[in-house]
């Protein structure tokens, strides 16, 4: 059963809202299909960022799935390189980096941008 | 939701594994803290007739009784939960032979199972193993995400649902059971 994390600005008025599910399905990537199903979490969401594109769908396999993880694995709120301790935290910290987005190499030279949720 | 399907041929009949995401805020903690968690239930019999209990996992370290923790991922842990209940329950034991049969067995007189993975409890499949995602179209064919093969079930018992107050066990000392 997938969750629904609502996000409210006050500011705004408004809410958007990241889904998160634990699945089984094949993973397919550009380097082929896995072979059998796994088992991850999917995050999703239809907020836009501030610039209005579109959020990648985030999946994660294992609490060491860093959310910041090109180049550098850090956790976005605690700026760790630990893995998480619990399936809490780790949602926590990806709807965290959904909401505030995070600047380039603000975790180590090879952090690209993502910008904030966009609410307004 | 994920959950394993696994299809009894004899009895024409389905028995499931699902791996629930759950949120509550916990009556344990002071904080009021909410948590997340997976909750693992099925209604395959125990090797008594009873039921399992509703597993509880945090994280990569509430693993069944009997296995290492952690497990590397949520893959691996997946196919421990499945591999312990279908052990401990002895679904795997055939009525007609006790020798470990695979899909492509080519035995006719064993009461065979396929398992089946799926994120959707409404997908279709159809005997052998398949994963589809809530869309239910999908991919079917033999590969499966168990580890242990799925083999006859002499049982004939019906799909019970879970009650929530049996006991389990689960090696992990921070991991509850509902």
């Amino acid at each position: 059963m997938a969750i629904n994390f609502n996000i409210y600005s006050p500011s705004n008025a408004s809410t958007k809202t990241v889904v998160v599910d634990f699945v089984a399905d094949y993973l397919a990537s550009n380097s082929g299909v896995s072979a059998s199903t796994k088992y991850f979490f999917k995050f999703t969401t239809s907020a836009r960022k501030t610039d209005n594109s579109r959020y990648d769908v985030r999946i994660v396999e294992a609490l060491d799935d860093l959310v910041l993880d090109k180049g550098v694995k850090k956790q976005r709120i605690t700026n760790t390189a630990a893995a998480y301790t619990d399936i809490k935290s780790m949602i926590m910290d990806y709807i965290y980096d959904y909401v505030q987005g995070h600047d380039a190499g603000e975790y180590g030279t090879t952090v690209t941008e993502q910008l904030p949720m966009k609410f307004n | 939701m994920a959950q394993i399907r696994i299809y009894n041929q004899e009895t024409n009949t389905y028995l499931s594994i699902d791996f629930n995401l759950q949120q509550a805020i916990s009556d344990t903690t002071t904080t009021g803290d909410l948590d997340c968690y997976l909750i693992i239930s099925t209604n395959v019999p125990t090797v008594t007739g009873g039921t399992f209990p509703r597993f509880k996992v945090r994280t990569l370290s509430d693993v069944p009784t009997g296995y290492v923790a952690p497990a590397a991922n949520f893959d691996q842990l997946c196919q421990w939960y499945y591999e312990y209940i279908t052990v401990e329950s002895q679904i795997t034991l055939s009525s007609s032979s006790s020798s470990s049969e695979q899909y492509s067995s080519s035995s006719s007189s064993s009461s065979e199972c396929y398992s089946s993975s799926s994120s959707s409890s409404s997908s279709s499949s159809e005997g052998y193993s398949s994963s589809s995602s809530s869309s239910s179209s999908s991919s079917e064919g033999y590969s499966s995400s168990s580890s242990s093969s799925s083999e006859g079930y002499s049982s004939s018992s019906s799909s019970e649902e879970y009650s929530s107050e049996s006991e389990g066990n689960i090696s992990s000392s921070s991991t509850d059971q509902i």
